[in-house]
């Protein structure tokens, strides 16, 4: 391109410095949500994989046993096997010294921590545990501040003990008790044993074992082979798990939040492309006259597209210089709060090269592409249209939507100017008009997601008390009613039975669920039935499955099922399946009677569900207290506790995460949405200088003008909320949809945030209003003398 | 007598308008501006274009620089039939043959008096890279404002940037110089001056064609067409061509 044509680019961004940034930050945000995006993603990847195959993971997990140290032993020299372990695992309630209400913990023991194969433990701070002493896991360490030395009190079968943290250690597979993980503790069997009242000395319950090569089909006949081993040799095996070591446990989860971010910040980046189209409209306006000039002297379409388009380069240019650095900042402090809340610590810096490369390519191409059809319109006006712009322009009144506006009459007069003018300019108007609406209607999916996901965590409490105790043994059934029914507050009692069985699925792989037997007529059981039905009065031997489990293995409703229980198989018929928002582990319910049958547990129950009076978490915990004291008075082990306030506290915040992300997301598209808008008025303004100088001579105001611009700006954003309301709709729908799917593998009990439309509302009139207040303020500046000899 | 594409005359006839008729079509019906208006204007002609408003002064001047096309007739200027050519080939050889003086002066606001003046070299590539600033320097040399050469448009008095316009329009030394209203907007004794500039050119043997509302400087052309209602309805020969 010619020199000239280059300076006249380069000091045309000079001389609107106001524009310019306004065209650099519109592009900057769409660039820096990609590179957020996909910077974080990477990271994320990178990191979990990294630290999951640092930790050596066990290929195939057995619980049952007792496994002792022989057996270890024995089937590390399995064909295919090069390593295995044993580990205890117990539960007990501890809490600080001079604390009241007892918390719920576990421990996990193995034999020698200096020398682990698999599942690694990293040592953080302090020692190992040995004696009488527990290790914690750094993210219970970090939320509840327990660092070596600290002393806490652990509760088991009624016996409290003192004990002594020794250190602080890294585990690849605990879950944030920020998100209703169990704080879990370390020791030595000996140490467990004690804490527990168990016998069995180092026997352990779980045992892991680590394969020679991994593959889904080799790793499933190995277990087989090993499970019928340990049964043949008359040992209880309750059921294992398959891990591929190369996939973090949380993968999924991790890969949908950043599907879904992605989505976001790329309808974010498509606003930032409206917004670039926007801009150059309000360039080729300014500078129709000289495009007129720059063809009268010689220039060709393409000397005159060449100028805009190196304009819109340099923006994108511009902006990537801002967005880069800016998005691998943010992906990179994003990463880290998130990786921490997987117990992965973050220290070094990282930049992705897959992300930069997309924002470079798209940061340039999408500028230069939504730059063309204006630049592209600019430079094809003909010499006569460019400079015979000359008069106060109309550009009103012709069209039958002109017409309709035109009727109303019963807005004071300078209002009617303002409606009439926000449409003098239809094109631009419906430009700014999308992207308003795009704004609005991004808002109310992530406001109707947030309170979808809310209904759907609820559902969760229909299935069962709002209190939960787990004893330690099954206890009379009617001795707990009696002792629960005595406290104060408590509306209801009813007693469950919990129980571990396992499911042989299609593939042959040994599958774990939890059977839950429910009180036959349970006022408190409501499940959501997604097909058959629910349990009744009169069910035998029935079994209501998860939604989940059986969309995988095509289970439904008139399925007989062979479940393993304690070693034996028993037939259960499959009635129905429900929803369930638990996407950790498989809950069965079955009727309490049935599984009395077959677990010997006849009248006897070991959960406690109780109603009651209180709803908040500080009532709910008392509560809880005090029955756990009576509980222990009566020498009745509790195992542990749960509250629905709780649980909606911890599920608000791991949800919350994903909620709060989404919602920066809409604001940055809010604020796209609103720099179109206020590019738009700019526009305006400059169109109709002489229009103002008019006004003033005929004795407008400075406020008479500045009102005219803004009503218009608001009017714009009113209309654009209008448009938005029935097409967040279905919108918000199937986002939640989405959403759900990805997070909790279920479509989420769909709820429209109308408070949230009703926000945005005040949002987008607060913002349309801001937006046109500058180029108002700048039209009322604009003199008499000035605007009429305006050119 | 039919005109073919690539038609020259004997008597060096620089423009040839022939039956050029130009009708509007307005929200109010159409509107004819132009009425069948023939005119040859030959090399080295200062002609002045006068009349009222509304009488097609600018839409005359349009035809000749190609910036409008007539809905009927034909139009030849510098040997061209200028209604056959698309935008792009109006614009390059606008850019060679006719300089362009505008009321308003039109001056790029942020390029020096100095780029505006070589941005149609740039254009049209007639001269070399490294001769285009010396004849920039030249130009605006010749029209009294060299010393002006680095400031911007706005800092200039609007005889200044007249001038300036003036040399922008000589950049690619095109045969003919059109302006509309190119006074309008000055003070008489500027006004003066300028039109002393145009004087200067048609001796030095350019053609020059001025819309102007100013009768007095209409008298100290050499030809003035008087336009009524989009008929030329007189065409005054002065005897002189611009002479002071």
């Amino acid at each position: 391109m010619a020199s000239i044509v280059w300076r006249k680019v380069w000091r045309d961004l000079a001389h609107n410095k106001a524009r310019t940034a306004l065209a650099v930050l519109s592009t900057a945000v769409g660039v820096f949500a990609l590179g957020l995006v996909f910077g974080l993603s990477g990271m994320m990847r990178d990191q979990l994989t990294q630290v999951y195959q640092a930790a050596v993971p066990a290929h195939v997990t057995f619980w049952g046993g007792p496994f002792s140290p022989e057996i270890v032993d024995a089937i590390r020299r399995e064909p295919g096997v090069i390593a295995s372990d044993g580990e205890i695992t117990a539960s007990f309630r501890w809490k600080f010294e001079g604390e009241e209400n007892w918390r719920n913990g576990a421990v996990v023991a193995r034999d020698d921590y200096q020398a682990q194969r698999m599942n690694l433990l990293r040592l953080l701070e302090g020692n190992w545990p040995a004696g009488r002493q527990l290790g914690i896991d750094r993210l219970s360490s970090n939320q509840l501040d327990i660092h070596p030395g600290t002393t806490v009190l652990v509760e088991f079968g009624g016996r409290e003990r003192r004990v002594a943290v020794a250190g602080v250690v890294h585990a690849h597979d605990v879950l944030s008790p920020e998100w209703g993980g169990q704080v879990t503790f370390y020791a030595t069997p000996e140490t467990a044993a004690w804490l527990t009242d168990r016998e069995g000395g180092r026997d352990f319950d779980r045992l892991h074992v680590r394969l020679e090569s991994y593959n889904q089909e080799s790793a499933g006949e190995t277990a087989r082979r090993i499970k019928d081993r340990l049964e043949r040799i008359e040992l209880s095996v309750r059921g294992y798990q398959i891990t591929d070591p190369d996939v973090h446990w949380m993968q999924d989860i991790v890969d949908a939040v950043v599907i879904v971010l992605g989505v976001m910040g790329v309808l974010a980046l498509g606003l930032s492309a409206f917004l670039i189209i926007n801009t150059m409209n309000a360039i080729i306006a300014q500078q129709v006259w000289q495009i007129g000039v720059m063809k009268a002297v010689g220039a060709t379409v393409f000397r005159v597209l060449d100028v805009y388009l190196a304009t819109a380069l340099i923006y994108a240019t511009l902006a990537l210089l801002l967005a880069v650095p800016l998005g691998a900042l943010g992906a990179h402090l994003t990463a880290v709060w998130l990786l921490d809340k997987f117990n992965v610590e973050v220290t070094a810096f990282q930049i992705q090269p897959v992300a930069i490369a997309l924002q470079a390519g798209v940061g340039v191409a999408v500028p230069l592409l939504a730059a063309l059809v204006p630049a592209l319109g600019g430079a094809r006006v003909t010499v006569r249209q460019a400079i015979s712009t000359h008069g106060i322009g109309s550009g009103f009144g012709g069209g039958w939507f002109d017409r309709l506006i035109g009727q109303i009459r019963w807005l004071p007069r300078l209002m009617r100017l303002s409606l009439r003018n926000a449409f003098r300019r239809k094109a631009r108007v419906g430009l700014t008009l999308i992207m308003l609406t795009l704004s609005g209607a991004m808002f109310a999916m992530v406001m109707s997601t947030g309170e979808s996901f809310d209904n759907t965590v609820r559902i969760m409490f229909d299935l069962g008390g709002e209190v939960a105790i787990t004893l330690e043994r099954p206890q009379r059934i009617s001795r707990l009613v009696e002792i629960a029914q005595a406290m104060p507050g408590v509306t209801q009692v009813e007693v469950w039975d919990d129980h571990g069985a396992t499911l042989t699925l299609a593939s042959g792989e040994e599958h774990p669920v939890g059977l839950n037997g429910v009180p036959s007529g349970s006022a408190m059981f409501n499940p959501r039935i997604t097909s058959g039905r629910g349990l009744l009065a009169s069910d035998r031997g029935v079994v209501l499955v998860n939604h989940r489990l059986a969309e995988d293995e095509g289970i439904q409703a008139g399925d007989q099922l062979t479940l393993t229980i304690d070693g034996e198989d028993s037939a259960w018929t499959v009635v129905g399946t429900y929803l369930s928002v638990d996407s950790l582990s498989d809950q069965f319910f079955v009727p309490l009677e049935a599984l009395a049958r077959e677990t010997g547990t006849w009248g006897q129950g070991d959960k406690l569900m109780v109603h009651s009076v209180h709803d908040d978490i500080e009532s709910q915990q008392r509560l809880i207290q005090a029955l756990s004291d009576t509980l222990a008075a009566h020498h009745i082990g509790i195992q542990d506790t749960w509250s629905a306030s709780k649980q909606w506290e911890e599920s608000q915040s791991a949800f919350g995460v994903l909620i709060y992300l989404l919602l920066i997301m809409a604001v940055l598209v809010a604020v796209v949405g609103s720099i179109g808008l206020m590019s738009t008025m700019a526009i305006n303004v400059v169109e109709r200088t002489r229009e103002i100088g008019v006004m003033r001579a005929i004795g407008a105001t400075s406020l008479a003008i500045v009102g005219v611009f803004v009503i218009e700006g608001v009017f714009v954003g009113g209309l654009s909320w209008l448009l938005a309301v029935p097409l967040s709709i279905p919108g918000a729908r199937l986002f939640s949809d989405v959403i759900g799917d990805a997070i909790v593998e279920m479509p989420l009990d769909f709820h429209y945030s109308a408070s949230g439309m009703l926000l945005w509302l005040l949002i987008v009139v607060l913002l349309s209003a801001l937006a046109s207040l500058w180029p108002a303020l700048r039209a009322a500046q604009v003199s008499v003398r000035e605007s009429l000899a305006y050119e | 007598m039919v005109l073919t594409q690539e038609h020259h005359t004997a008597n060096h006839t620089l423009i040839d308008l022939n039956d050029v008729v130009k009708t509007y079509q307005t929200e109010a019906g159409d509107l004819t501006v132009l009425k069948d208006v023939s005119l040859h204007v030959r090399d080295g002609e200062f002609v002045g274009v006068v009349g009222p408003s509304g009488s097609g002064k600018s839409t005359l001047l349009n035809m000749i620089t190609g910036i409008d096309r007539p809905t009927g007739g034909q139009v030849f200027v510098t040997g061209q039939a200028v209604h056959t050519l698309s935008e792009n080939e109006l614009a390059r050889w606008r850019g060679r043959n006719v300089g362009v003086i505008f009321q308003f002066f039109q001056l790029l606001p942020t390029l020096t008096i100095r780029e505006n003046v070589m941005l149609p070299m740039d254009f049209c590539n007639i001269y070399k890279p490294r001769e285009r600033k010396e004849r920039a320097m030249h130009l605006l040399d010749q029209v009294g404002i060299a010393d002006q050469a680095h400031k911007l448009p706005s800092a200039l008095s609007g005889g200044q940037q007249q001038r300036a316009a003036i040399a922008r329009a000589l950049a690619n030394d095109p045969p003919l110089l059109v302006g509309d209203e190119p006074t309008g907007n000055l003070d008489t004794a500027t006004a003066d001056q300028v039109f002393a500039l145009f004087q200067e050119l048609v001796d030095q043997g350019k053609t020059l064609v001025i819309v102007t509302h100013d009768l007095g400087l209409s008298e100290r052309m050499g030809r003035v067409l008087h336009l009524l209602d989009g008929r030329i309805c007189r065409d005054q020969h002065n005897g002189h061509n611009g002479s002071h």
